[in-house]
């Protein structure tokens, strides 16, 4: 999936602008963000639910139109939309009606694993076993790419954890490109390999997890009454706590200071550093700035 | 797709087809209860009383024994079409927008043409067909009930039977469809179904249905008793057509005005009162009942045309897609 300077305009203004990014096959990528960030407007531009106003987007190679989304692409929306009054055995019927290749046998499969009666309605579900569901209904299209917003959303810790390990095992199994959404950090960590962080409607960082902290680093040490004295262009983000400073630096900004305890930071750390940096308006900057005074 | 549609709109259907049914069968049940009624008081065929056969008395006798079906009935046949188109119509995409599940049938491999289309022609397709039978079946029923209701040229009679009944249906149907659609909320679709609906069935009952054919006229003399709506026989319009308007005439041949409301108890017949007025013939146009079918048609291609083309913007706000 990749994107060249990707924008949608809404009637109240840009919820998505100048993106463009990579998502390499076989990967499993976290779309990171905090509310409003684009994430939704995104996967709907990639299925084809809306067409983008600038740039373009390319599933696959081919572009989304109106004739149905790519077919080895499926989407899991974030409320997992599906028909309220058809038991649980007819939406998996619908599944395959919608659809021009379909594996019932797997998708049956997957909805006897995750322990539902075929006969139940929709409406009558957990919000597990309808993530469950659609999971399943997602699935039975044998996608190459899978994309999942906000999956975990509204689970206990147990259907999160069943849930990832579904998806997981079938990354295992067929080596499909996944991109799940979230603005839960935890829920990602140690499970996606590969990032794309939106924050405003633009892409702030993209690329490897492991390249992505191999080429970051937090820097801990005392607050000096001068700043950090760190080059700017190299700095993404700096907080001053108390007496101390954490500073995230990038591109070996901190090779040649002394003085600086070094770590390497984790996935959420590091997106953390990053969603700070892009909004400034948000209290946890304001407050430094106050401390800092 | 089919499949899909028809398991959403199953049940609406079937109480739908109910409906239509009950409804069909009480139209039914009152037309042969009538024509055994007529037959049995030799006043079967009869469309204007007279000295002969169709005596006066006998004609009203029945009008009073029918008097509450022929006053009442109308009334559900005449909210029958836009109740049925809306519910039909208004729910098919908003309430698939209002559930979220638009996304789900649109991230299939199904395109959105294809959703649009099936999803509308099993919810509408069997609705037009049951509303159809209805009419023709309506149009046969309430045929023996002709000489007490005025005919089924004026209101309510024209739009109760005949192919109006589907019509308006299908105007109702791609109303709500339309409507919901573009607002995506099944209350505000439901509502603006009903007020374009009756603003556009006022609209065309009373400015273009009398000009669908030139109206017929007829002159006559008062003297010769060609009087208004008289019930002798002799009037120049029949019963059971739809009178548009009258001109009135003194002895010599000029125009001139009518005020029925000065004529009194005292003139004993609407001849004396006339006369009184100095007015000696009449001219009166209107639309005699074998046009029925003829204006049965075009103003049901009006209501036709009308939904068609709010189909077509729905179709093509869909593919342009925000």
């Amino acid at each position: 999936m990749t994107a060249i300077d990707l924008g949608k305009r809404y009637r109240r203004g840009w919820a998505l602008r100048g993106c463009s990014f990579d998502v390499p096959a076989g990967r499993v990528s976290a779309l990171v963000g905090p509310n409003g960030a684009g994430k939704s407007t995104l996967m709907a531009l990639a299925t084809g639910l809306l067409r983008p106003t600038d740039g373009e987007i390319r599933v696959l190679g081919n572009r989304p139109g109106t004739r149905g989304t790519h077919r080895k692409l499926a989407f899991l929306a974030q409320d997992k939309p599906l028909y309220r009054r058809f038991t649980v055995a007819e939406m998996l019927r619908a599944g395959r009606a919608l659809n021009t290749e379909w594996d019932h046998a797997y998708a049956r499969r997957l909805v006897d694993e995750a322990d539902v009666d075929p006969d139940a309605r929709i409406s009558t579900l957990s919000g597990g076993q309808r993530t469950r569901v659609a999971l399943a209904v997602a699935l039975g299209r044998r996608p190459r790419i899978l994309m999942l917003d906000e999956p975990l959303a509204d689970l206990d810790p147990l259907a999160r954890e069943e849930v990832m390990q579904t998806v997981m095992s079938e990354v295992a199994e067929t080596g499909m490109t996944v991109m799940l959404s979230s603005h839960v950090l935890a829920d990602l960590d140690g499970v996606c390999d590969h990032l794309v962080l939106l924050a405003n409607g633009r892409v702030h960082l993209v690329g490897d997890v492991d390249d992505l902290i191999a080429g970051h680093r937090v820097m801990i040490g005392p607050r000096r009454a001068g700043g950090h004295g760190l080059p700017p262009g190299l700095v993404v983000q700096a907080r001053a706590t108390g007496r101390q400073e954490t500073v995230l630096v990038k591109d070996g900004g901190w090779q040649d200071v002394t003085g600086w305890e070094l770590i390497e930071p984790n996935l959420e750390e590091l997106a953390m550093a990053y969603l700070r940096s892009a909004s400034p308006t948000r209290p946890t900057r304001a407050a430094a700035e106050v401390a800092a005074a | 797709m089919t499949w899909v549609a028809w398991r959403q709109q199953r049940l609406q259907l079937l109480l739908t087809l109910v409906v239509i049914l009950a409804v069909t069968g009480v139209l039914v049940y009152f037309r042969i209860d009538a024509v055994a009624y007529l037959r049995a008081h030799g006043i079967e065929g009869c469309r204007t009383a007279d000295e002969a056969r169709c005596d006066a008395a006998a004609l009203s006798a029945f009008g009073s024994e029918y008097r509450a079906y022929v006053s009442l009935f109308p009334l559900v046949l005449l909210c029958l079409p836009v109740l049925l188109g809306m519910f039909a119509g208004a729910p098919l995409f908003a309430r698939e927008f209002e559930q979220g599940t638009h996304i789900f049938a649109l991230t299939q491999s199904v395109g959105r043409v294809r959703w649009w289309t099936t999803k509308l022609v099993v919810a509408a397709v069997p609705v037009l067909v049951g509303t159809a039978v209805l009419g023709l079946v309506g149009a046969w029923a309430l045929r023996p009930f002709s000489v007490i209701a005025h005919g089924r040229m004026m209101t309510p009679g024209f739009e109760t039977q005949g192919l109006v009944v589907m019509a308006y249906t299908a105007l109702a149907i791609a109303l709500g469809a339309t409507a919901g659609l573009l607002w995506r909320n099944t209350v505000a679709a439901m509502a603006l179904t009903i007020v374009c609906y009756l603003v556009l069935l006022v609209g065309v009952a009373g400015t273009l249905r009398a000009s669908y054919v030139e109206p017929a006229r007829a002159h006559g003399a008062v003297e010769a008793g060609a009087a208004i709506g008289s019930r002798s026989g002799r009037s120049v319009v029949p019963d059971d057509a739809w009178r548009l308007s009258t001109v009135y005439y003194d002895a010599a041949g000029t125009a001139t005005a009518f005020d029925p409301s000065s004529c009194t108890e005292a003139d004993r017949s609407i001849e004396n009162c006339l006369r009184r007025q100095d007015i000696a013939s009449l001219t009166a146009s209107y639309h005699p009942d074998n046009r029925f079918w003829r204006m049965q048609l075009i103003e049901s291609a009006i209501f036709l045309a009308v939904g068609a083309s709010l189909l077509c913007l729905g179709a093509w706000a869909l593919i342009r897609r925000r």
